[in-house]
């Protein structure tokens, strides 16, 4: 496949006069591939803005190599800017223009023919709006105007940060439909989104950041398995009996209310042969599989702990890659180290986390 | 140029310019009020009278321009004598100079009037420029119109210039539509209310001139307007900053300069009197001391004189280096945030 988005090594320090300097991105790595949908997560503050922002020239990177369709930006982003169409934070424009009236300046700066303002009003289904004055827009309104900009140029790159900030649900289904649709007919998309259970359906891939650097990248059932246990959740009439008889299969096991967990079973077979082995019948046996959500709190360190209230800058930092790996060094004192990325256990599921 | 047809557009669409377009027009029309409501149609004998004023002062001019032009290139003394013309500019003894409404009391008169309304008029279309620039600029950064644009656009100097030139062109084409009116509207009160005046080509030289060197503080007060607003995102940095050089600068240091006299150079870090130079040919930053000029023999006040080219190019390169500040702040500046 061609790598349409491509960061490597990207660093960006901000300094300010309260704070000094402040590290956003520290040597970040992307890699998008064309025709995917990808989604590009991160806790609070973990960097993706600014990444998607140096992406696109509006700041300038300390360090790193950046390139979208085949050319080095932001040096060269001139020379692609018209394939890429790109919404980055909050949707704002100016108020007291018409929808209409935006989007028509922004095309006739590169001379796009009116028409086009018309289709892509009707693809975010503001057509009946867009008279109106975009200070009285809802924030989903504006959210799709914003979109509606950034599909003017029929884009080959779309690149959208939290688009579906403020929709309703009707239109982040619509918005899934969309860059689904675009997907299909080739255009690749970076998304970032807090919406995990859109991303999951959404993204063909995703890149998991946290404190400014890659946690986790991969196809999205790929992250999702390597973060799998293969633990299995059984449920049979004698939960203890069956925990004597896993034991003695030489099978550790424990209960949980009503069901027992099996940890690390990567033959569920052999629990349902052996307690039926000896006359307990499991009526329900469920391999425990986390979602993108579990997986993203597990990645980036941010799942809640009971009588803490977690900081946005308390996520995970993972080590810089490349020998000798620092010692890893806890944001907040007291917190836990890192998981290992690899091969970290996942905490008892809860609820309607399961996937059978 | 493509996009620099757009930001005139966007220029001209924005309801700020409107509004300020309105509020010039709003003074325009109370400053007319106010001139034809303190006039009278001068009667015939009034007229008489001035006209036959007039004459006897051109016949005077006419002689006085004759001596100096036969004293002017003579020295100071001439057999024992001060020759008062000696280096003198004839030109001020020009006959055609002479106006009949020069003699004409309680009537607006267009020759007579024209030009320190214009001063006044011209000095209003400035400041509004510079409102109106700050606006345009300072509307699009926290609107996160500029953002989108550099979405579009990523070369900044582009942009930069681009809505340089759309406030410069836009605010130019509005002072000179508005002062077209102002004087036509001028023109027909003094015909119908007032008196039109001796339009001599004296006359008119003086006052296009005039005009022309007005038209450069809309200029400059815009690309002002235009850069402060640039560097501080925000209207209300080029409104604060005006705020702020009014107070310490023209109010603060003014008045430190005229309390201790051997601080009156003071005055020449203000912008004033070389707005003033520019205007009027010449300004005069006086000291307490005076110094023996040999020459004409007498005591003359120390100081600094600025000429008409020290007042213009002192304003031109305060503002080209306020416009070069800017464009390089925002030719590197993060756009982190809107």
């Amino acid at each position: 496949m061609t790598v349409v988005c491509e960061i490597s090594g990207l660093r960006k320090e901000f300094r300010t006069l309260r704070r000094g300097p402040v590290v956003a991105v520290d040597g970040l790595d992307l890699v998008v591939q064309r025709g995917e949908v990808h989604g590009f997560l991160g806790p609070n503050g973990c960097g993706k803005t600014t990444t998607l922002r140096a992406l696109l020239g509006l700041v300038r990177a300390d360090a790193g190599m950046m390139t979208v369709l085949g050319q080095q930006v932001p040096h060269r982003l001139p020379q692609v800017v018209d394939r890429i169409g790109a919404i980055v934070e909050a949707p704002n424009f100016f108020g007291n223009f018409t929808g209409r009236q935006t989007l028509d300046l922004l095309a006739r700066s590169v001379g796009i023919p009116r028409q086009r303002i018309d289709e892509v009003l009707e693809i975010v289904g503001l057509r009946d709006r867009a008279a109106q004055r975009v200070k009285a827009y809802s924030l989903g309104m504006r959210q799709r105007l914003a979109v509606a900009s950034a599909l003017l140029k029929k884009p080959e790159l779309l690149i959208l940060d939290e688009p579906a900030n403020g929709l309703d649900p009707a239109g982040i289904r619509e918005m899934r439909e969309l860059m689904q649709g675009l997907a299909a007919n080739g255009v690749t998309v970076l998304v970032s989104s807090h919406l995990l259970a859109e991303v999951e359906q959404l993204c063909d891939t995703v890149t998991i950041v946290s404190r400014g650097r890659r946690v986790h990248t991969g196809k999205v059932k790929d992250v999702i398995a390597s973060q799998s246990t293969g633990d299995v959740r059984v449920l049979v009439p004698d939960p203890d009996a069956a925990i004597g008889v896993l034991a003695e299969a030489g099978l550790e096991a424990h209960r949980v209310n009503e069901h027992i967990i099996v940890p690390r079973m990567n033959d569920p077979a052999f629990v349902t042969r052996t307690l039926g082995g000896s006359d307990i019948w499991v009526s329900e046996l469920v391999q425990l599989r986390p979602d993108l959500e579990t997986v993203f709190l597990q990645l980036t360190g941010t799942a809640p702990v009971d009588g803490r209230y977690p900081q946005v800058d308390d996520s995970i930092r993972v080590p810089v890659p490349g020998p000798p790996p620092p010692p890893y060094a806890p944001a907040v004192p007291g917190q836990a180290p890192p998981p290992d990325l690899s091969v970290q256990p996942l905490p008892p599921a809860a609820p309607g986390q399961e996937n059978t | 140029m493509r996009l620099l047809l757009v930001e005139v557009r966007r220029f001209f669409t924005r309801r700020f310019g409107l509004v300020m377009s309105l509020a010039t027009v709003g003074v325009m029309g109370a400053i007319l009020v106010i001139s034809m409501a303190n006039s009278h149609k001068p009667t015939d004998s009034e007229i008489a009278y001035a006209e036959a004023e007039a004459n006897r002062a051109r016949a005077d001019a006419e002689v006085e321009q004759a001596e100096c032009l036969r004293m002017t290139d003579l020295p100071r003394e001439v057999q024992g004598e001060y020759n008062y013309f000696s280096g003198e500019d004839c030109d001020v003894y020009d006959p055609g100079l002479v106006d009949t409404a020069d003699y004409l009391s309680g009537v607006i008169t267009f020759t007579q009037d024209a030009p320190p309304l214009m001063y006044a008029f011209g000095s209003l279309i400035a400041l509004a420029g510079l409102v109106t620039a700050a606006s345009f600029i300072g509307a699009e950064w926290p609107s996160g119109g500029m953002t989108n644009l550099m979405l579009w656009k990523p070369r900044r100097m582009e942009v930069f210039f681009s809505k340089l030139a759309a406030s410069v062109i836009t605010v130019t084409a509005g002072a000179v539509g508005l002062s077209a009116i102002f004087l036509f509207l001028l023109w027909v009160i003094t015909s119908v209310g007032g008196y039109v005046g001796d339009f001599s080509g004296a006359w008119l030289a003086n006052f296009v001139e005039q005009c022309l060197r007005m038209a450069v503080l809309p200029i400059l007060l815009t690309l002002i307007g235009f850069a402060i607003a640039m560097l501080g995102r925000r209207t209300a940095a080029a409104l604060g900053a005006l705020a702020g050089y009014a107070v310490v600068f023209e109010f603060g240091m003014r008045l430190l300069a005229q309390l201790l006299p051997g601080l009156y150079y003071l005055e020449a870090a203000l912008l004033s009197p070389y707005v003033i130079a520019w205007l009027d040919g010449e300004y005069f930053i006086r000291s307490s001391e005076y110094y023996y000029d040999s020459s004409s023999y007498d005591d003359m006040p120390a100081g600094i004189n600025i000429d008409t080219l020290g007042g213009i190019s002192v304003l031109v390169l305060f503002t080209a280096a306020l416009v070069g500040l800017a464009a390089l702040v925002f030719k590197r500046r993060d756009v982190a945030s809107n």
